[in-house]
């Protein structure tokens, strides 16, 4: 997310897989395990689209609190045929934009496309961690705590 | 809301009875599916509530205006599925069944769209959303989406 717009590479590769950090709770479902179509709404101060990660760890940097992270196959969100795609963040090594996602909060033809957009993408990603990540140490202790 | 005065039978031990009036909270008037929706759309103005760094919140008007919406979604069990999100200022209900999913956004006060979706089999996924002005209109949906 940022006011200036940012320079883009090329679009990533097929088989390439790329990580969408939880930034809120209601991005994620604990039981059934899933990804909610809430996690790729996008509003006008995303001004080149949603961010991901090469990996969890690029995902969620920048974030001072998340929820967990999923897993997304750039090959699956081409084959949607929404006319998105994923290209890297030159400026900022690790950082991947989702681009052309339509604002939500837009024209009524916007919000509709934008929340069959988001829904379609929740479908074809992976939950992978429901929690913090990376732990913390302190949560790495506490199986050691007697 | 204000608190209701209700009278009630009260059965004493002896297996006799009276009369009390006793002062009743009118969360307890409602089934819990709609205390659970109340109170999840009353910690949007709360201070903990987690909106994202720089998010508009929504306002106590937007707020009101769910409540009167949501009350008229009957039957009641219907919000036991539903799931409220806070975006931008507005709110958003949505409910998700199999292949169907059906999203009421609120985006301030007196204004409503309905938005259906049906994913078919070859991954294609239909949809509509349209402004709607009777909230009743969402009971409509919500029987195509639990049919």
């Amino acid at each position: 997310m940022g006011t200036t717009p940012i320079r883009l590479g090329d679009p990533l590769h097929e088989e390439a897989i790329v990580y969408r950090a939880f930034a809120l709770h209601g991005y994620r479902q604990r039981k059934p395990p899933k990804v909610r179509p809430f996690a790729y709404y996008r509003d006008e101060s995303h001004i080149d689209g949603l961010s991901l990660g090469e990996t969890p760890e690029s995902a969620v940097a920048g974030l001072e609190i998340n929820y967990g992270y999923c897993s997304i196959r750039v090959g699956d969100i081409r084959a949607l045929r929404q006319g998105l795609d994923v290209r890297p963040d030159l400026d900022n090594p690790g950082h991947l934009i989702l681009c052309n996602v339509p604002i939500l909060t837009g024209s009524d033809e916007e919000r509709g496309r934008a929340a069959q957009i988001a829904g379609q993408l929740a479908r074809i990603s992976k939950p992978i961690c429901f929690d913090h990540y990376p732990p913390s140490q302190a949560e790495d202790l506490l199986p050691s705590i007697p | 809301m204000k608190s209701e005065e209700t009278e009630e039978t009260v059965q004493t031990a002896t297996g006799g009875s009276f009369y009390s009036t006793a002062t009743i909270e009118p969360m307890h008037l409602f089934p819990s599916a709609v205390e659970r929706v109340f109170n999840v759309l009353d910690a949007l103005t709360t201070p903990e509530y987690a909106y994202a760094p720089g998010e508009k919140r929504v306002d106590r008007e937007t707020i009101q205006w769910a409540k009167k919406v949501l009350l008229r979604v009957l039957p009641s069990y219907y919000l036991r599925s539903a799931e409220i999100d806070a975006f931008q200022g507005e709110i958003h209900v949505s409910w998700e069944r199999d292949a169907k999913r059906v999203v009421v956004f609120v985006p301030a006060q007196n204004v409503l769209k309905l938005y259906m979706e049906r994913a078919k089999g070859d991954g294609e996924v239909v949809h509509i959303l349209r402004s709607i002005d009777d909230p009743r209109e969402i009971n409509v949906a919500l029987r195509w989406l639990f049919s």
